[in-house]
């Protein structure tokens, strides 16, 4: 015994809704993409301005703890701390950020000092501050990387066809790299 | 009728392929125990026993997991970065929680690095990671007594947390084990029977790389590390 056929406008309609739930579908899955890529490049950039307080709340204690021996130079630590005043002063996030990768440089200075001496490694307030710092640049450093690779990838996203439709429909933009020349989120 | 479904199947497979999404992950071990040891320093030694007992009276009573990965080298990434991807690759600890450790050690390169998780960074901080690492492995390492390093690394770790860790009423869901609400259970549901339709059943092929049994926590960068060969 058979069924009712189905009459030929029924299928056109069964067949265009079917490919608008589609469509639906993945305009919602492309679309959160886009949002959590975003707070995922927002999440590693809280992070990372996080720890760049840290360190620079570390930084009076590193100084104060290296000042005891002279085997660090008195210009390296001057210059950390006229950096750090520099970082406290300023509003700009991406000039901050530039501020504390200069300043990387010169805490690597003082690390590489500190390994050279072995004596300076003995327990005590330097050498807990080191590890600390060396930790908090751990983070930073990580989470830069990850950062970049998320703005990589989100930017790469925006900008493939088809997922550039989604883009521009609902106005996502691409994202400056923080490590660029241009500003950050 | 059947071709009609066909080509909408077929849609649906291409537009969810070109969904964002990130790219592959580099290759990093996967971790399917406490211990992972691509060496075999440990894993013939008479401390193997004894670390594995170690992390598993951790995850008993504190329910933090700590493990431990043998490997040659980092493939020339820097110890830190490449332990933080490992741990979060796996997924070490509690999801939510955060609350595991990763003791990798890297024997060709003659460098170690302890990663700690995002809910465990208040009780193990880094100067106190870095003095116990420093006390407890750095001498056994240097004389390549792995076992007993890390065994000794691993029981003072597990004693901070066992002392100092509180745990955290982790976020509570209709299914405990399943971190949905309802609704979005309901549309996983469906949208996995679809896709599972769609797909004739091959799709399942692909989940089982997902299957490890060290949690969902993450790091983020957090420990101490060193070098025990010059």
């Amino acid at each position: 015994m058979r069924g009712p056929r189905l009459k030929p406008l029924h299928i056109a309609l069964i067949f265009v809704g079917l490919i608008a739930l589609v469509m639906l579908v993945w305009i919602a899955t492309t679309y959160n993409s886009y949002v959590e890529m975003e707070a995922e490049i927002d999440g590693h950039w809280n992070e990372i301005r996080n720890q760049e307080q840290r360190k620079m709340d570390l930084i009076p204690d590193l100084v104060a703890q290296s000042e005891q021996y002279q085997e660090f130079e008195k210009g390296t630590l001057e210059n950390i701390t006229r950096l750090r005043t520099q970082w406290m002063e300023s509003d700009s996030a991406v000039e901050q950020t530039n501020i504390s990768g200069e300043m990387g440089a010169l805490i690597d200075d003082i690390i590489i000092t500190y390994e050279a001496y072995p004596y300076l490694q003995a327990e005590g307030p330097l050498r807990a501050v080191m590890d600390e710092m060396a930790g908090t640049e751990n983070r930073i450093a990580y989470r830069r990387t990850k950062y970049i690779d998320a703005v990589k990838d989100y930017n790469a996203g925006i900008k493939k066809f088809p997922g550039k439709l989604v883009a521009d429909a609902f106005g996502f933009e691409e994202r400056e790299n923080l490590y660029g020349s241009a500003p950050g989120p | 009728m059947r071709r009609v479904l066909t080509a909408i199947a077929l849609l649906m497979t291409a537009l969810l392929l070109s969904t964002p999404c990130h790219p592959a992950a580099a290759d990093y071990p996967v971790l399917r125990d406490y211990i992972t040891d691509e060496e075999g320093v440990i894993l013939y030694s008479s401390w193997y026993d004894s670390i594995h007992w170690v992390c598993e009276v951790l995850e008993e009573e504190t329910s933090c997991v700590m493990a431990v990965l043998v490997v040659n080298n980092t493939d020339g990434e820097d110890i830190a970065m490449w332990s933080t991807e490992v741990f979060n690759q796996n997924g070490i600890g509690q999801e939510g929680k955060d609350n595991g450790v990763l003791i990798v050690v890297a024997v060709g390169d003659g460098t170690y690095f302890i990663a700690v998780g995002l809910g465990l960074e208040y009780v193990l901080n880094d100067a106190k990671v870095a003095r116990i690492a420093r006390e407890e492995l750095e001498p056994y390492l240097a004389v390549g007594d792995y076992g007993q390093g890390i065994y000794y690394l691993a029981l003072w770790l597990g004693a901070e947390i066992e002392e100092s860790y509180e745990e955290s009423e982790p976020k509570r869901y209709p299914i405990e084990w399943i971190p949905l609400e309802w609704p979005q259970l309901f549309m996983a549901c469906g949208v996995s029977l679809l896709v599972i339709f769609l797909t004739g059943g091959r799709i399942l092929v692909w989940i089982g790389p997902w299957l490890s049994d060290l949690g969902g926590g993450k790091a983020g960068g957090g420990g101490a590390g060193g070098r025990f060969r010059r």
